[in-house]
């Protein structure tokens, strides 16, 4: 390797916080126009690696070397301006702003010269013609799609000349199609001798973008490898440090009655006229872009939403749930696609987080009745293995994986028939995705009727018993497992 | 001494007792009369009706709303009680329970617009201050309602075992708010839908029907303050309360309830009374300028919530 190839060299880098260790001696290093994956489970260190690149946080120990200048030392804004770009999860956009205005915000003078309103447009969509962009420059961030806003996050880096370009899980709201697009956008950026960290969850992504591959386990750095060492089995073994035997558990289980049936759904304008029922024991997926309509139909089973026409029946009975209220007492469970927006009470406990759908059981005249609530939550945390440091901590100091199985004790606790499940692994590790996989099928064996909703086609793929596809708010298809591929999949949603 | 350690650095109202408790160090060492057993009875009158007034907003805020009517339904409630204990006309009992029926009323009025409209708490409850303050004046024609049955002016004056009725109204007040909102499942709900509103929702809470019950229980105890004031001043004034929403609300934060809502402590709200009763009790005694007690006033409140939020992030690292 030549010297000069080297843009990013990260040496030994130790980081400790309140005593605990979360990195541990990592060495990483980076090539002029490289794209590189950093997985790892949550909790291992990639943010945290991210953050001393970025200076935002000082390592103990070692020292971070870009374009042969080491950076300890720098606060962040000179690291910005060395050309090192981050581009967050929670994107960190001005949503008032025009295009435009956001990709030059704080830049309104460059080398002097006062960059008026008309300056920056066209400054803008000179950069958009360049890139074969299709977004409107004067149009206001609030307007446009996540992906979009996405987008202009990376141009706004592209226009200050980043050479080195920090990516938190980029891909994790988009859809199938802005993926594609995404991967083309990285790859023209690469061409340009950009270079791209990401972190992903998604083995499919992790193989199809990077040229490398570096694992953290624990605040480790397991190792860099090229994609020919790996495939993606011995990579999540890598990533959780012991052997998993099937990444998708399998078992096969008796498909009983049927439990609900969707006539002729409609609610407008999200979607129209969707049939399908759910037996006991069976496994819907429901594939789509994002706001293809999917995740409207879980919110009306579940009465979110109102339907606008059609019958919704429930073992024989006509069912129409009000508010979700209605809904859990006619015995469905439901976990929304946004966590942190239709999930926890940030501020509370796990045991106050669980049993909050069920507060009316646990009621003792006007009381709650503690020593049952807090009895039954200890039971569900160990049933489901919730792992917290310390009694009564707040929901909002867990990781992900172990937040979604809080929720999913909220669901069982009021022991549902029917388990409507909108992207029940969304943004979790890997160990956390395998114990949902384990429980969604072990709900399955008691009989309970599930609808899977979820973008991740491999995990639809491989949890279902039959996969509906929905497009554009209308039904596509519907086949057996046995029938679905990826390819036929992804032809009816992208129609 | 553990105890008092985790008292300290564990409990949210750890901060505002540490505060309390220098104020009134400072004000004892710089008169003898701060800390006698009649000045600090004095202080627990004079705060009651600010106390109950904020032990119901508490209820509000924490349920993510606001409620800036609570000086109007003061007026309204004292004159509504002064007109059905006037002369004699009804037994007390019912011009009491009939007042607290119309500040339920009020309150509710307030959650219904706020639940079906979905304008800000903010704007539904500044257009209800106006149409309360317009409410009293009409009702009272505009004058000092007078010549009050005289078992009102005992609720305000008189004592039952030498402990004055305005401070027994906040003991019983406290303890049942605070009751209501750490062991009630009730309770449990306003906190969740001011953490999460939608959440909640999605996890089967009824929020609205909870929302409407926030704001009536303001509007109860706005309720009991405004016959505690007419009471104590044996007249209804339809002008009384002016400012007293800001009070209360002040105690409110002051005592670490999070104006973000999701959480708050009644305990916390009480200390919050206590601290703005004690500095004005203090002010008055070392005679400052009632001019200057109020940027002072004003100066401390800001103070209190900023140190507040220094010693809530020094905890953290405890």
């Amino acid at each position: 390797m030549a010297m000069q190839d080297c843009l990013l060299k990260i040496k030994g880098i130790s980081l400790e916080f309140s005593g605990t260790p979360i990195l541990k001696s990592v060495n990483l290093s980076l090539n002029q126009g490289e794209i590189h994956a950093l997985v790892g489970e949550n909790g291992a260190g990639k943010s945290s690696l991210f953050k001393c690149i970025l200076g935002i946080i000082s390592p103990s120990q070692g020292e971070i070397i870009f374009l042969n200048e080491s950076l300890s030392g720098y606060p962040i804004r000179e690291i910005l301006r060395k050309g090192i770009a981050m581009i967050h999860q929670e994107l960190m956009l001005i949503p008032e702003l025009t295009v435009a205005e956001n990709i030059f915000l704080g830049r309104e003078s460059i080398a002097g010269k006062r960059m008026g309103l008309r300056e920056i447009n066209e400054a803008t969509s000179d950069l958009f013609q360049e890139y074969e962009l299709d977004i409107p420059v004067g149009a206001f961030v609030k307007d446009l799609s996540i992906a979009h806003q996405q987008i202009i996050e990376i141009m706004r880096s592209v226009s200050q000349k980043a050479c080195l370009i920090l990516m938190d899980e980029p891909t994790s709201s988009l859809t199938e199609k802005e993926v594609i697009f995404f991967k083309q956008l990285i790859f023209r950026l690469k061409s340009e001798g950009i270079s791209i960290v990401f972190t992903s969850h998604k083995m499919d992504e992790v193989f199809g973008f990077s040229d490398k591959i570096s694992v953290l386990r624990d605040g480790e750095m397991v190792g860099t490898f090229s994609k020919v060492e790996v495939n993606p089995m011995s990579l999540v073994q890598k990533m959780v440090g012991r052997e998993m035997k099937d990444f998708y558990p399998k078992a096969l289980s008796e498909v009983g009655q049927q439990i609900l049936r969707v006539d002729d759904l409609s609610c407008v304008p999200h979607f129209e006229h969707v049939n399908f029922t759910l037996c006991a024991g069976e496994v819907l997926g429901l594939s789509g872009l994002v706001g293809a309509g999917r995740s409207d139909i879980g919110q009306v089973l579940f009465g979110i939403k109102k339907k606008t026409s059609g019958q919704m029946s429930l073992k024989g009975q006509a069912y129409n749930p009000e508010n979700p209220s209605e809904a859990l007492q006619a015995g469905l469970g439901y976990l929304g696609e946004d966590r942190k927006e239709m999930g926890i009470i940030p501020e509370m406990n796990i045991t106050e987080n669980m049993s909050l759908g069920l507060l009316d059981t646990y009621r003792k005249f006007f009381f709650v009745d503690q020593t049952r609530e807090s009895a039954d939550s200890i039971d569900m945390q160990a049933q489901l293995s919730i792992h917290s440091a310390k009694e009564g901590q707040r929901i909002q100091n867990l990781s992900g994986g172990n937040q979604q199985k809080v929720l999913f004790g909220r669901i069982l606790l009021n022991n549902p028939e029917v388990l409507i499940l909108d992207e029940p692994t969304r943004g979790i590790d890997v160990m956390s995705k395998f114990e949902i996989y384990t429980l969604i099928l072990a709900l399955k064996k008691q009989g309970k009727a599930i609808l899977l909703i979820s973008s991740d086609l491999p995990e639809l793929l491989a949890m279902s018993d039959r996969v509906i596809v929905i497009s554009k708010g209308k039904q596509m298809a519907e086949m057996t497992r046995e029938e679905a591929s990826p390819e036929k999949i992804l032809e009816y949603a992208l129609h | 001494m553990k105890e008092l350690k985790a008292f300290f650095t564990k409990s949210p109202t750890g901060g505002i007792f540490l505060a309390l408790m220098l104020v009134c160090v400072l004000f004892s060492s710089m008169t003898s009369r701060f800390l006698t057993t009649t000045n600090l009875s004095v202080i627990l009158n004079q705060v009651s009706v600010n106390a109950i007034l904020a032990f119901g907003v508490t209820f509000v805020i924490i349920a993510g709303g606001i409620d800036l009517s609570l000086g109007s339904l003061v007026a309204v409630c004292g004159v509504v009680v002064a007109l059905l204990s006037q002369n004699n006309d009804y037994s007390l009992w019912l011009a009491i329970i009939g007042t607290l029926v119309a500040g339920l009323a009020l309150g509710a009025l307030n959650g219904i617009i706020v639940v079906l409209t979905k304008v800000p708490p903010f704007i539904v409850t500044l257009g209800t201050m106006t149409i309360g303050r317009g409410m009293a004046l009409i009702l009272s024609k505009g004058r000092p309602i007078s010549d009050l049955n005289e078992s009102l002016n005992f609720l305000g004056n008189g004592d039952l075992f030498g402990i004055p009725i305005p401070i027994l109204f906040l003991v019983l007040s406290y303890g049942t708010c605070h009751l209501l909102l750490t062991k009630t499942v009730f309770g449990r709900y306003v906190k969740a839908i001011g953490g999460n509103e939608m959440a909640s929702y999605v996890a089967g809470v009824r929020v609205n029907r909870i929302k409407l019950y926030v704001y009536m229980i303001s509007g109860l105890f706005a309720a009991l303050a405004g016959i505690l004031l007419t009471a104590r001043i044996n007249t209804g004034q339809p002008n009384a309360g002016l400012g007293f929403e800001l009070d209360a609300i002040a105690a409110v934060i002051i005592g670490g309830t999070s104006t973000r809502g999701g959480k708050g402590t009644i305990t916390g709200t009480l200390l919050g009374v206590l601290f703005i009763g004690v500095i004005n009790n203090g002010l008055d005694l070392i005679n400052v300028s009632a001019y200057w007690q109020q940027v002072i006033m004003g100066g401390i409140i800001i103070l209190a919530v900023v140190l507040d939020g220094l010693y809530q992030k020094l905890k953290m690292n405890i």
